[in-house]
């Protein structure tokens, strides 16, 4: 293993043109992502936390090359993946896959399951077409879609939600990714079937422990918290806050993380009635047109004069970060 | 809280006519509600609970039927099921109200906001079209909106999510109804937002003293606000009890597996755990216990037989085999 | 400036090479029909020296690029030409023939609006005997060809029946003013601008009645619904405005197959208006008319599609016109 960090992340930004003019460049950027800083060691695994806007998932896509950044660095195992070409990128694909929330989107439907799993190492590898489906059966033990005859030559309509996003992790765990991010992977399903796909993401993440980096986005925190030990807080494309995921729910720094976690409905009456609850106003702006100074000082309780001129730095606060004029001197 | 009721609800079944087959969505339900109370209507996609919310509205589809069963509204017990279309539409809006799921689709995206809010007072009450639209905008005060009268001239697509979900609950208290409705009403939203159309509800239903149906797959936003919870699992209830004591102590292995599927801030990972399989298909439902085949408990007379909803202390009853 | 002024000026000029490509293509198709005004003009009898004469005062020597550089360059300065029958200038000649044709094809269109959308949402609303036999009727409306239509509504209503004129605008002989006037017209315009207006009633039924379809299946529909206020309303209301778009489009799209229909139903009931004109025109070679009235009917066409872009900005809000 190597001494430096399996994944780095460094200013990467992505801004969306926005308005359309006929001639000469668009003056108006969407910033959805702004600036962020972040590594992950093998075996590390992080959380993506925010709301709607909060461009969680276009700092995946553009970590992944889906998105083209408009600046910043990427390297994975060393390699920096934005000065790669594109066929460059492609060859590197298996080692970096994604998992999204609609597992019927991301399957072709006309195809069958063996084809859909068998197509990564046709294209990725030179193995016959026996070592294909001896692999294809073994990955679909793997995620638990036993016995795999019964998958094998269904096409994904014929599968359940569960059963498809299933199908989707085995592909994406096909060629040992060294980076496998999944974006709001149970939002779409039953309640009922959630449990066991993050069971599923678990047990995999134990399992390649050794070689691998996590990634998970979510809107949902304890989701976040069953997979992942540290966890990222986005806010209209800042990273506002980053520790350990147990301490941001324990004690949030950010007033925004305390505002995300206090809003969280447990599933216990109890507990649900009796905390403690940061009160609420207002709503997430408008990315196009965003607030001057730190970003949430509208819907802020405790906002201070300087929140309004200028954005606060991410700081260091007891081994945590955190982008908040309250715990700067 | 007096303990008169406001609706009760006996062996209502509904069924959809598809191509596939008779889908058989809500299964003999018997339920009652009562004056003031928030009972929430707990399932996954596919359970029944949004026809079960359809149905007492009589607000179904064509392709859908009411076939058995009646729903009774209080104080005169008049039967909903056997109203005229025209009797039916003076109780909606008017004595039962209804919040929906998705705030972007279910506003008019042609009317102004101020409008669509003041139609159900115009013809319920009889108002003319400007004290229809001050009562609109007053209404909106009411529920906190800042610049009112401003928010009651625009376009839906002019609002944000959480404004327009604010609309959507003011067309439904527009008549101060006694029942309220809510089909998912925050799945649609971001958390924060969530947590604040939750309070407004919340905050609604007392200073109003509504009663509320709140219809969810979502065992979080139910503890936060309802006092019953009833749960439903392909078509039929399985459990219905007072919220502290189902949470603490759920009796149906659905209900049990349902608790422990979904990750909490205050769980360890371990103890996620999930229900295994899948919900049925309700063209072909399983025999016996509908839920036999994903029950770890399951024994033969599950198969065999269906279990009835039985009475296990004062307030609480399961269909399971093994709690009789 | 308000953004609907600047809105409408910006599609104006948008609009000039569309005109300049009607000219063009209108201009080729016209030379491209076989005859030759020429022979029209001087008769069997012409001699070959008179034939030459007059192809020369007519411009009809020169090379065909020459003669269209000509008239384009005259239509941007405003003219026309002369109509080489009536020796009379082409743009006098349509003027004066507009408001006949506009007449016929406004009230034409305005009926069918009326009469398709109304019709088109009870038979949305009302499935069942109702929907099948409207749906039935407006197939049958929309197959019927105008001329073959015309001829059989002129024999029953002003020859059998005799309670209509069986052609004109106004009556020979009588010098009617105001009131009278008007309603003489009225009275001369309801068989033609019923012709015209059949087919599209049938028409605008049918869209109307597949467009309202698709918004009562609408999640605010439901939310109407939950009100407790009538369906008519909800029906008329919440689900026609919305579905308003598509038949909007479609009567303003609908205004060159309309300038079309007058043709003929204007031949067959003697109304004085670009349509007999232009059937005149086209049988005698007339270029010049021909092609002015192309000019007229193209920017016709152009500010109905104008009006329908403003009108979609007025019934959907969330289209913003740039």
């Amino acid at each position: 293993m190597g001494t430096y960090p399996l994944l780095r992340v460094e200013n990467v930004k992505k801004y969306f043109p926005v308005g359309r003019a006929l001639f000469g460049k668009s003056k108006q950027y969407v910033k959805a992502v702004d600036d962020v800083n972040f590594s992950l060691d093998v075996g590390g695994s992080l959380g993506i936390v925010g709301e709607s806007g909060s461009g969680k998932t276009t700092l995946a896509k553009v970590i992944l090359r889906l998105f083209e950044p408009t600046s910043g660095k990427v390297y994975l195992d060393n390699i920096d993946l934005f000065s790669l070409s594109n066929k460059e990128v492609r060859r590197l694909r298996p080692k970096m896959q994604m998992i999204f929330q609609d597992p019927m989107a991301s399957l072709n439907p006309r195809k069958k399951i063996k084809h859909i799993i068998g197509q990564v190492f046709k294209i990725h590898t030179d193995i016959s077409d026996v070592e294909i489906s001896e692999r294809v059966i073994d990955l679909l033990e793997k995620v638990g879609l036993t016995p795999p005859e019964l998958f094998l030559d269904r096409y994904p309509h014929e599968l359940s939600g569960g059963q498809r996003q299933r199908v989707c992790i085995a592909r994406a765990i096909a060629l040992n990714p060294k980076l496998l991010i999944a974006d709001e992977p149970v939002s779409a399903l039953d309640v009922s079937v959630r449990g066991q796909i993050v069971k599923l993401l678990l047990e995999i993440y134990e399992k390649y422990k050794n070689e691998i980096a996590y990634i998970v986005i979510s809107h949902d925190i304890a989701l976040i918290k069953s997979i992942c030990k540290d966890a990222l807080v986005m806010y209209l494309g800042k990273v506002v806050e980053k520790s350990e995921i147990g301490k941001i729910i324990e004690e949030p720094l950010h007033p925004y993380s305390q505002m995300l976690i206090s809003s969280i409905p447990v599933p216990d009456p109890e507990i649900a009635r009796n905390r403690k609850r940061i009160p609420i106003s207002g709503e997430i702006p408008s990315l196009i047109n965003p607030p001057k100074g730190c970003y949430f000082h509208p819907r802020c309780p405790y906002v201070m004069d300087r929140c309004r001129e200028k954005m606060p730095p991410l700081i260091e606060v007891d081994n945590r970060l955190v982008s908040c004029y309250l715990y700067s001197e | 809280m007096n303990d008169s009721k406001i609706l009760e609800i006996s062996n209502l079944t509904t069924y959809y006519y598809t191509s596939r087959g008779i889908v058989r969505a809500v299964d003999g339900v018997t339920l009652y509600v009562k004056r003031g109370e928030s009972i929430a209507i707990v399932g996954e996609s596919g359970s029944g609970k949004s026809t079960l919310a359809f149905t007492i509205m009589r607000l179904l589809p064509d392709n859908a039927q009411i076939v058995n069963g009646n729903i009774w509204l209080y104080p005169e017990k008049i039967d909903l099921v056997r109203l005229s279309n025209d009797e039916m539409r003076k109780v909606r809006g008017r004595r039962i109200g209804m919040i929906f799921q998705d705030p972007m689709t279910f506003l008019n995206p042609v009317m102004k906001v101020g409008d669509q809010i003041a139609e159900a007072i115009m013809y319920h009450h009889g108002y003319t079209k400007t004290e229809a639209r001050r009562k609109a905008v007053e209404l909106l005060e009411k529920l906190r909106i800042p610049d009112a009268a401003n928010v009651a001239s625009r376009y839906p697509h002019q609002l944000s999510g959480g404004m327009k979900q604010r609309v959507i609950i003011a067309i439904a208290v527009s008549c101060n109804p006694e029942l309220l409705i809510a089909d998912e009403p925050t799945t649609a939203l971001d958390v924060t937002v969530q947590a604040e159309v939750l309070e407004l509800l919340r905050r609604l239903i007392q200073e109003l003293g509504m009663s509320l149906i709140l219809v969810t797959h979502d065992l979080g936003i139910v503890a936060e606000i309802c006092n019953r919870v009833t749960i439903m699992y392909a078509g039929k209830i399985v459990e219905i009890g007072e919220t502290y004591s189902l949470y603490r102590n759920p009796k149906h292995p659905y209900t049990i597996g349902l608790l422990n599927a979904v990750p909490t801030i205050h769980k360890s990972s371990s103890e996620v755990g999930g229900i295994k399989g899948n919900p049925p298909d309700l063209v072909n439902p399983p025999t016996g216990c509908r839920f036999n085949p994903r029950c770890p408990y399951a024994f033969e007379r599950c198969i065999r037989e269906e279990p009835p909803l039985i009475e296990v202390n004062n307030d609480r009853a399961v269909a399971c085999w093994l709690v009789v | 400036m308000s953004p609907l002024i600047f809105f409408i000026i910006r599609r104006l000029i948008q609009y000039v090479p569309m005109i300049l490509v009607v000219i063009i293509v209108t201009f080729l198709l016209v030379r491209l029909a076989p005859g030759d005004p020429t022979y029209i003009l001087v008769g069997e009898v012409g001699d070959e020296s008179f034939v030459k004469a007059m192809r020369e005062r007519l411009g009809l020597d020169r090379p065909l690029y020459d003669q269209f550089v000509i008239y384009i360059s005259n239509v941007f300065r405003g003219d026309l030409g002369y109509s080489y029958l009536r020796s009379e200038p082409v743009a006098k000649l349509i003027v004066e023939r507009i408001p006949a044709t506009l007449l016929l094809v406004l009230t034409a269109m305005f009926i069918s609006a009326l009469v398709g959308i109304i019709v088109g949402t009870i038979a949305a609303a009302r499935r069942g005997v109702a929907d099948l036999t409207l749906s039935t009727l407006s197939i049958i409306g929309i197959s019927i060809p105008y001329f073959w239509l015309g001829q059989i509504i002129l024999i029953v209503f002003a020859v059998w029946l005799g309670i209509f004129p069986l052609g004109g605008m106004v009556s020979v002989g009588y010098e009617y003013q105001g009131l009278e006037y008007f309603l003489d017209v009225l009275y001369h315009l309801t068989l033609p601008a019923m012709t015209l207006a059949i087919f599209n009633i049938a028409f605008t039924t049918k869209i109307t009645r597949g467009s309202v379809l698709e918004a009562l299946t609408q999640d605010y529909i439901v939310t109407a619904r939950a009100k407790g206020i009538p369906e008519s309303r909800v029906v008329f209301r919440h689900a026609l405005r919305n579905a308003l778009i598509p038949v909007v489009t479609y009567t303003g799209f609908n205004t060159g197959v309309l300038l079309v229909g007058a043709i003929l139903t204007e031949t067959v009931f003697a109304w004085p208006g670009m349509g007999s004109l232009l059937y005149d025109s086209i049988r005698l070679r007339d270029y010049p008319v021909v092609l002015g009235i192309f000019i007229y009917g193209s920017i016709i066409v152009i500010l109905a599609n104008l009006i329908v872009d403003v009108l979609y900005g007025i019934i959907d809000p969330r289209i913003r016109l740039r």
